[in-house]
């Protein structure tokens, strides 16, 4: 179904939704932690439905704190924002060593993960 | 097969283009190729916890200049946006791309169709974002690793720059869909804005395909081929896709809105992805980034210094210079085949011998070569016009000519000047008959039965003869001259 | 004098003066850490070798005359969500067990480079998410004014390090009221600064869009030394504020406060509890005293931040730790399948509240074609709030309220119920909202001798008005001086 101008539907998650979005989290809820999981967010849905309680369908999104100051390309000192240089004179590169030395597995300098099936 | 139907083919092309900056899109990291795994990589490309993204600003120019030279309009604000999937060559868990406010919108590209007419190609949109890792499967043996049951990460290649160009479908066939990808290619290499080398991936291409009865309104399910890496294969890939769609649909089955990959070996495109996994990429405006403003006059600084396009230079070459549409179209397929050209026409009279030499002995010597460019040869425009100079005073022959040229790039450059090189080798045309004279009656002499035999009237021995002194002089010898000295000499006896 | 009362300047004048020496300051606290943190457990990790050797160096060149900072040799501790390349940087999640940074944080690079000697790392809620500190993977800490108490949170190490005068100060981050709250509950000063004011490079991202660092100290005037030195723009940070000329914090505190305009939202009172709320009506006096000008304001759409900061800081953080995943760094779950991996390495090792709000996050973000865009509507609404209080910055200078509608709360008590824990969070959550500077200080101790705060919050990037005020307060008022009896 389609949703009339900028309001939200929100309503009692089901126990699949639940699950799709655990999936796509990369989260492995089952049995009681899936019950849990579905009992708390469906405590915190109906407060989100108060978000329609605002007319907002003539605001623009509030992007950032100062979007109305929108970063410009043009030379730094005139711009709130940073917009770094092409051909930086610092290499911001640690060395493969110190990138290296947290990863749990790791081989002639690549990081190393199960075989990747799909591609 | 025997098809009932007759269909109609809807293609529409997503283009990957990575930008030739100097660093990466959000951080310092250079972007050259080949370097050692994850050499190239920072806190920000390696997604390290609390690293942060700041723009490289020339991505920006770069994706105007792309955008104007396919005719697109420029965003006056453009917004960075997350595009959030696992993947072990996403060191993020997002990639930052764009969504709903794309830098460049609504273009089109003409495209010109074999028989000379032009089909336009509407560009729906063009946005920027950064490139993922390389993985490298286990078992190959280019990093030395063989046990099968890994893959192996490099992020040297995560976040360098990327144009995404997203075409309409608005394409009909394989052919088409490959004129288009060619021709885009040569209208952004004049931008400089990137090498758009297929092999080493800096130009990628998805197809969307889809069938639908001839004359129907609505486009069948399209599926999505990933992987496509050379431009023989997109029309490959395509064709081989098509037949599989019919084939299913003639045998009253359904297409599925899918993923496939091409897999070039076979020759055959297999499902990557079914609907049901398709991936909900939860776009979100990026909150480590802040909306760019893109100021009108920034847009028309870069319009006003957009380089000549391809198209526009083709069309000087031919009206300006003389040289046929075939001709002019080579010449500026690739930017450094114009650019040699444009200043060779400036040394030499005739634009139709400079265009003549490096279609003809540049073109095969860098085939053969392994330079980037035709610069790359050694050969540079000004001592390819000297030779051209002296052909056309007669000091050497046309074929001597060619001789140079290989003799330039023997020499490596320790000899730049051209005539110095013919004086060397001694390669300076005999026009003196005295001297051709000479060489002549020793061929006569070497030679007495042929020789009787041209004098009784074998005319056609002329060529045997002129062959003869032409080994003899290692082909100096004039040959007007020599022809002249042939029958002068054989007369007389 | 007791060191432990000593503000920064008084210190750093100790120090510049030669009657103390920094390796001797760092000893001292040192000292205090091994004395009371048994029983407060707020540090994660202490350096004693590296913040020695630092000390070492300034006590040095201090001795030999050359030149140094004027708070060189000062010791500090920071919350475990900020990347220093010596100690672990985890945030307190067994995700990221033993994770050491590479690279430095740009707020420490800064202190660092004052003179400032980092010496601890302080607990947390897991990925800054919570109010109490109990989320964090490693233990829970206890309020240094009674030990039954949480210290709130998500900064609840770094205001009970505070609290027991076991640091000078420390550092803390804000995405909802991380500083503040807690700063609350154990009668400290947490200064949140405007959005933008203080670089997030190298900070452990909870909502991008909310993560603000800054101060925890026992006066309004150190906080505004330390944000001399780290509210400055910072190139590494897209979102760094760049003024036309370098923030100033310190000047002109003193100038005084007559005849600002206060602005006392009338929608929090349904919410007090009956011991903050007389304790808040005794500082309204107090600032009335100063020559303010207290009223009444209208914010009725104040309850709404609630439901849109659990759209929008959910929907950021599950991006935001999307990067978790058991390859690059951090802990793995080992598997021979991927998906296994990815799977065991997330459920295992984030914890519950981390969880949910990954959960929250991806819910508001997946359900737009058939629920609509929840993260779109909860900007467009945060935009309402913010022009809400725009409208109220054009008539008043700055709004006071309490820091958290309750005193601070038995450990244990709330964690059974995510939505009340939501809840505390409503008078901290429009600042954060909104972007701007909000500061709690101590306003009193109620019938059980805990420690209550009171809020200042000024319009965006009116950060010296806050700490102005803020000064103002305690320079007429002594609670911001006390100091839990077991650890004076």
């Amino acid at each position: 179904m389609g949703i009339k101008g900028d309001s939200i539907f929100v309503r009692d998650i089901t126990r699949e939704e639940v699950m799709k979005v655990a999936k796509t989290s990369k989260l492995d809820l089952q049995g009681s932690a899936l019950d849990e999981m579905l009992e708390s967010l469906n405590g915190i849905m109906p407060h989100i439905n108060k978000l329609n309680e605002v007319d907002t369908s003539n605001v623009e999104p509030f992007a950032h704190t100062y979007a109305t100051i929108l970063s410009q390309p043009q030379p730094q000192s005139q711009s709130p924002h940073n917009h770094q240089d092409d051909k930086t004179t610092e290499t911001p590169r640690l060395g493969v060593d110190a990138m290296l030395s947290n990863a749990p597995k790791s081989q002639d300098g690549y990081y190393q993960v199960p075989k990747v099936v799909d591609s | 097969m025997t098809v009932k139907t007759d269909y109609e083919v809807v293609i529409g092309l997503e283009v990957h283009v990575q930008l030739n900056t100097t660093t990466k899109i959000f951080c310092g990291c250079p972007t050259t190729f080949n370097s050692p795994a994850n050499l190239n990589t920072c806190p920000v490309c390696a997604g390290f916890p609390g690293a942060l993204p700041v723009f490289n600003k020339d991505v920006l120019t770069s994706a105007i200049k792309a955008g104007l030279a396919l005719n697109c309009s420029i965003a006056d604000t453009t917004i960075f946006a997350r595009k959030n999937y696992f993947y072990p060559d996403l060191p993020k868990g997002y990639q930052i791309s764009q969504s709903d406010d794309p830098i460049c919108i609504g273009g089109h590209l003409d495209v010109e169709q074999d028989d000379g007419s032009y089909k336009r190609v509407r560009i729906t949109r063009i946005h920027m974002e950064e490139d993922a890792g390389k993985s490298v499967h286990g078992g190959s043996t280019s990093i030395g690793v063989t046990d099968g049951s890994w893959s192996f990460m490099d992020y040297n290649r995560s976040s360098m720059p990327l144009l995404e160009i997203v075409s309409e479908p608005d394409m009909r066939s394989s052919e088409e869909a490959r004129l288009f990808l060619q021709q885009l290619r040569t209208e952004l290499i004049y931008t400089g804005v990137s090498d758009l080398n297929m092999e080493e991936g800096s130009l990628r291409c998805d197809a969307n395909i889809s069938i639908m009865p001839k004359g129907a309104k609505e486009f069948g399910t399209r599926a999505e081929v990933k992987n496509l890496n050379s431009f023989r294969n997109i029309q490959k890939a395509i064709n081989y896709e098509v037949e599989r769609q019919i084939n299913i649909v003639e045998n009253g089955g359904e297409i599925d809105q899918e993923t496939r990959l091409y897999d070039a070996d076979k020759g055959v495109t297999f499902t990557m992805r079914s609907k049901e996994e398709a991936l909900d990429y939860r776009y979100f405006a990026d909150p480590d980034l802040t909306p760019i403003a893109v100021p009108k006059d920034y847009v028309d600084a870069i319009r006003k210094n957009m380089p000549e396009s391809a198209r526009t230079k083709r069309d000087r070459f031919v009206n300006d210079y003389a040289i046929n549409m075939d001709d002019a179209n080579i010449l500026v397929s690739e930017k450094h085949y114009a650019d040699y050209f444009e200043a060779l026409v400036e040394l030499v009279e005739s634009p139709k011998i400079a265009a003549n030499w490096i279609l003809s002995e540049i073109l095969r010597l860098f085939k053969d070569s392994s330079g980037e460019t035709v610069f790359d040869l050694g050969i540079s425009p000004q001592q390819l016009g000297q030779v051209i100079e002296l052909i056309g005073k007669g000091t050497i022959s046309n074929n001597i000519g060619k001789q140079v040229l290989g003799l330039i790039i023997s020499d490596g450059g320790t000899v730049s000047d051209v005539a110095e090189i013919v004086e060397k080798h001694n390669l300076a045309q005999v026009s003196d008959s005295s001297e051709v004279e000479s060489v002549v009656q020793s061929v006569f002499d070497a030679n007495p039965s042929e020789f009787e035999r041209f004098k009784g009237g074998d005319k056609k021995l002329m060529g045997f003869f002129m062959g003869e002194v032409m080994k003899a002089t290692k082909g100096r010898a004039n040959p007007k001259v020599l022809s002249g000295v042939i029958n002068t000499l054989a007369n007389k006896k | 004098m007791e060191i432990s009362e000593l503000t920064l300047l008084e210190l750093s004048g100790l120090l510049n003066s030669k009657q103390i020496t920094s390796v001797e300051l760092l000893n001292y606290y040192l000292n205090r850490v091994k004395e009371y943190d048994e029983d407060v457990r707020a540090f994660l990790e202490i350096d004693a070798e590296g913040a020695t050797e630092a000390a070492q160096e300034w006590d040095n060149k201090r001795a030999n005359g050359e030149p140094v900072p004027p708070f060189a040799g000062i010791p500090m501790a920071v919350k475990g969500n900020m990347a220093d390349t010596r100690m672990v940087t985890d945030a307190a999640s067994q995700i990221l067990a033993g994770f050491v940074s590479p690279y430095e944080a740009t707020v420490l690079k800064r202190l660092r480079e004052a003179g400032f000697i980092l010496f601890g790392k302080l607990n947390l809620d897991e990925f800054a998410m919570g109010s109490s500190t109990e989320n964090s993977s490693h233990f829970t800490t206890h309020n240094p004014w009674n030990l039954d108490y949480s210290p709130g949170g998500s900064s609840g190490g770094s205001t009970a390090a505070v609290a027991a005068r076991m640091t000078p100060f420390a550092l803390g981050s804000d995405t909802g009221g991380s500083i503040r709250q807690p700063a609350s509950f154990c009668g400290v000063t947490g200064f949140k600064p405007s959005y933008g004011r203080v670089s997030r490079y190298g900070i452990i991202s909870f909502a991008s869009t909310l993560d603000q660092v800054g101060p925890i100290t026992t006066s309004a005037q150190d906080a505004a030394i330390i944000m001399n030195i780290i509210g400055q723009h910072d190139p590494n940070d897209s979102t760094s504020y760049m003024p036309d000329t370098e923030a100033e914090y310190l000047q002109g505190i003193d100038a005084g406060v007559e005849g600002l305009r206060i602005g006392v939202p009338k929608e929090i009172v349904d919410h007090l509890a009956p011991d903050v709320a007389e304790l808040f009506s005794l500082t309204l006096a107090k600032l009335e005293d100063l020559g303010c000008i207290v009223e009444e304001v209208e914010l009725p759409r104040l309850e709404l931040c609630i439901p849109t900061y659990y759209v929008v800081a959910p929907a950021e953080a599950a991006a935001n730790l999307a990067r978790y995943d058991g390859i690059k760094y951090g802990k793995r779950y080992e598997s021979e399948s991927l998906e296994e991996l990815y799977l065991k390495t997330r459920t295992e090792y984030l914890g519950v509240e981390v969880q949910r709000r990954i959960m929250l996050g991806n819910l508001a973000l997946s359900s737009k074609e058939v629920s609509g865009d929840y993260y779109m509507k909860a900007q467009k609404v945060r935009q309402v709030v913010r022009q809400d209080f725009e409208e109220v910055f054009k008539s008043y200078d700055l709004i006071v309220a309490p820091t958290s509608p309750t005193s601070p709360f038995k450990l244990g008590d709330k964690t059974e119920d995510a939505v009340s824990m939501y809840y505390s969070d409503l008078l901290t959550l429009p600042s954060s909202l909104y972007g701007g500077a909000a500061i709690s200080i101590p306003a009193g101790f109620n019938g059980d001798g805990l420690p209550v705060g009171v809020q200042i919050m000024g319009a965006v990037f009116d950060d010296a008005t806050v700490l102005r005020l803020a000064h103002a307060y305690q320079a007429i008022t002594e609670h911001h001086t006390c100091i839990p009896k077991d650890f004076s």
